[in-house]
């Protein structure tokens, strides 16, 4: 009796157990681009990762490492949520902002807020640093990317007279030339 | 009788307040189109749902050619999100046609899927569209390739005629 009593207390142990399944998120932050300047588009991928075995509820994920002084928000929202995200699936989210200050910048981490399991406290999470990056300015982008019409316009321009003159002085004695062979 | 059944489940539930009835959107999207500062595109549309019925905290899922991704909320006011990304590639243009479905919609998609129906059956709750134009680096000829080909050409002309005086 005391042995069947025994058993029946251990099986529901481990059943308890086992139906304990609990989400763990993962969250990184990279750069979409490959260069970024001030005064032009950038924008920052955030995958979320639920490396766990249940699923992760009232996700929410926040940057406010952005600031308003800094980059100017085109489009995308800083502070998003996800109901669920299942066990073993990923999903992503994008912002794009605009530099407004060249120099070092310094990519600090998101914060993303879950619920792991039913009826437990929320979770925090990090997510990876970008760390510092070089934001070239508008002038240095120019210099290396601009399409530089103008400077090839104005070369153009300046070619002009050391072309011209030459040709000027062949052309005149050109004429003169092909008038004396219709005389012969 | 089925039918029925059908229409008084889903007027129960537009009555309780989970399916959208009439919704109304107000859209805006960005995509990536400059390829000087790289290859990796972003799409982002945002949106504005408000329901006939007025139902908020709606479960929304997009259907970008066939790939779903879970559709984003603001924490406050009915602003919705979904982005994806297309990387390592150059984005040609195209126009994308983002398909918006409920809980119950995302559902039937997921089972046209299993039993290998073909998933236009399904119909979205709402769709948006997204014009790509592309993704470039400016003009399709450099200035440098124009600068060339007309000393190109100056050249020819000067070693032609120089070759006619000559001969």
């Amino acid at each position: 009796m005391k042995y069947c009593v025994l058993v029946l207390f251990l099986s529901c142990f481990c059943v308890v157990a086992s139906e304990e399944s609990s989400a763990k998120l993962i969250l990184t932050k990279n750069i979409l681009n490959s260069i970024i300047t001030q005064g032009n588009d950038l924008a920052i991928e955030y995958n979320m990762y639920n490396i766990g075995d249940g699923v992760a509820t009232d996700v929410e994920l926040a940057d406010s490492t952005l600031h308003d002084t800094d980059f100017e928000l085109i489009s995308g929202k800083m502070s998003v949520k996800w109901d669920r995200i299942q066990p073993g699936t990923n999903v992503t989210h994008v912002v794009v902002v605009r530099p407004l200050k060249s120099g070092a910048q310094n990519f600090t981490s998101a914060v993303v807020q879950y619920v792991a399991s039913e009826d437990s406290e929320p979770k925090f999470g990090f997510s990876s640093e970008i760390g510092e990056v070089e934001i070239l300015s508008l002038k240095e982008y120019n210099r290396l990317y601009a399409p530089h019409v103008v400077e090839w316009g104005m070369f153009g321009i300046w070619t002009i007279p050391s072309l011209l003159l030459p040709y000027m002085l062949y052309y005149n004695s050109k004429t003169k030339y092909t008038v004396k062979s219709k005389k012969n | 009788m089925a039918n029925l059944f059908v229409i008084s489940v889903l007027s129960l539930l537009i009555g309780s307040g989970f399916c959208c009835d009439q919704p109304s959107v107000d859209s805006s999207y960005y995509t990536s189109t400059n390829l000087k500062l790289g290859k990796n595109a972003a799409f982002v549309v945002e949106l504005t749902v408000k329901c006939k019925n007025n139902v908020q905290d709606l479960k929304l899922y997009a259907d970008v050619n066939g790939v779903q991704y879970p559709v984003t909320k603001s924490p406050e006011g009915n602003n919705y999100q979904v982005s994806w990304t297309a990387k390592n590639k150059k984005s040609p243009a195209a126009l994308f046609d983002v398909k918006f479905f409920d809980e119950s919609g995302y559902n039937a998609l997921k089972k046209a899927a299993r039993i290998n129906q073909d998933a236009n059956t399904v119909k979205p709750l709402f769709s948006v569209d997204v014009k790509h134009h592309g993704m470039s680096s400016g003009f399709w000829v450099s200035s440098e390739l124009i600068a060339l080909a007309a000393a190109s050409l100056i050249f020819y002309v000067v070693c032609n005629e120089r070759s006619a005086v000559i001969s």
